[in-house]
């Protein structure tokens, strides 16, 4: 298990080889070698192309797996920061990972953690708060009032972009409005077949 | 006197030691979800079956799934597997033993052993068992909380490990750990080589984290489905 320092360490790594591989263009290589041992640094080679988003996400990945709680939160910070075309992905990558690391009995993420989750995304990059609120919520439609919420706390003068944002997408959350049934209007109208009939008059 | 104590006593002894030792029983695999024409068959037998939600796939079923298929699986509990399209699986050994004379934690021991003979498997392992996967290549030692991907083709065997720690053997070669951000691909030019250096392997990465997302649901779906209730 890391220490938060060494996983701090991982996520300056990751974001200064992000950094100056953006800045050179150059190709670098960074293999850990014939070593069976496996060093715990991330580095990403340079790209212009379109596979350096891909590239990114792995490496946050990569870094973001080996770190717990508020590390995990300050690495999503650092990636939605530094590339804040990709923060819904960043974003539904890191609820991915909360959720396989939680192991929580009913599969979810606790909504603290989306909480700080979705603050620290959004604070890294105000402007990508629609993307983030959209891709969180189809990611977990269970937290979509917290998802909300925190968005807007943390970004309060873009809420009208994240309310027409929320209104837009078409959120798989299941509303009261789904889950209430009324036979009446399922079935054939006007033709139920029961014993029991209305009264016939006043 | 002294010899009926004796006759107690040796009694005594083989009465204790009767109960001493857990039970061993063979399990069967759950399926959890299925996509496609996926088919079973025994070791020794030529007739395939289609799998099922109500298939249980018992040691010695081989899997077979056609290109566009997938089946997803619950070997022991707590460990949940994918099998996309052209992948062949062999289940050599699913076992439990259980001290019956425990009535909270009786599981003593849990064991998965399978065989991937071609195609992909992709793994999330939660709790503890002893569980090994064996490719025409590598054998692989599966540690608890880890998801990782193996790929068998005819030439060659990709590990990609995305959380968690993972122990590969080569028939020729070393044993080596693959930790989480990590690849390895037999025959080896390079042990363990970065997720970002290679093209592949960022999208195993992005997708086996998302399958492991899936299977975490399919996990906790089955688990709170009633038991004989497909």
């Amino acid at each position: 298990m890391p220490s938060p320092t060494e996983t701090l360490r991982f996520c300056a790594i990751l974001a200064t080889a992000i950094f100056l591989s953006r800045q050179t263009g150059n190709a670098q290589d960074a293999g850990p070698g014939p070593s069976d041992a496996v060093a715990p640094t991330i580095t990403v080679r340079a790209s212009a192309s379109d596979n350096s988003g891909a590239q990114f996400l792995s490496a946050f990945i990569s870094t973001a797996m080996r770190s717990n709680g508020k590390n995990l939160v300050s690495c999503v910070a650092t990636a939605v920061k530094l590339r804040p075309d990709l923060a819904g992905k960043i974003v539904v990558c890191s609820l991915n990972i909360a959720r396989i690391k939680a192991q929580s009995v009913t599969g979810r993420v606790s909504l603290d953690t989306i909480d700080q989750i979705i603050k620290a995304a959004i604070a890294a990059a105000p402007s990508a708060a629609s993307a983030i609120v959209t891709a969180a919520i189809e990611s977990e439609p269970y937290a979509r009032d917290s998802i909300i919420a925190a968005a807007i706390s943390a970004a309060p003068d873009q809420e009208s972009g994240i309310r027409v944002a929320v209104a837009s997408s078409s959120s798989m959350s299941i509303s009261p409005a789904v889950i209430a049934f009324n036979p009446a209007e399922a079935g054939p109208s006007g033709a139920v077949n029961s014993p029991e009939q209305p009264p016939s008059g006043p | 006197m002294s010899r009926a104590f004796f006759l107690l006593g040796l009694a005594s002894i083989f009465g204790v030691s009767s109960c001493w030792e857990g039970t061993t029983r063979s399990i069967c695999a759950t399926v959890l979800s299925e996509r496609g024409e996926v088919q079973y068959s025994k070791q020794l037998s030529t007739n395939s079956r289609p799998v099922d939600s109500k298939t249980k796939l018992c040691a010695d079923s081989i899997l077979k799934t056609a290109s566009d298929a997938e089946v997803d699986l619950m070997l022991i509990p707590g460990a949940l597997t994918r099998i996309p399209g052209d992948s062949e699986l062999k289940i050599a050994e699913l076992t439990l033993t259980k001290d019956g004379n425990e009535t909270g934690e009786a599981i003593r021991e849990r064991h998965a052993r399978v065989e991937l003979h071609s195609g992909g498997m992709i793994v999330l392992f939660e709790g503890f068992a002893q569980f090994n996967i064996q490719t025409p290549n590598v054998g692989i030692n599966v540690l608890p909380s880890c998801l990782f991907r193996i790929d068998v083709d005819q030439s060659r065997t990709r590990l990609t490990c995305v959380h968690g720690k993972v122990f590969a053997t080569p028939k020729a070669g070393q044993r080596v750990a693959v930790e989480a951000g990590f690849f390895c691909e037999w025959p080896a030019e390079r042990s363990v080589i970065s997720v970002p250096e290679d093209r592949q392997a960022q999208t195993d990465m992005t997708t086996t984290l998302q399958i492991g997302r899936e299977l975490t649901d399919l996990g906790v779906a089955a688990r709170d489905r009633l038991p004989g209730v497909p």
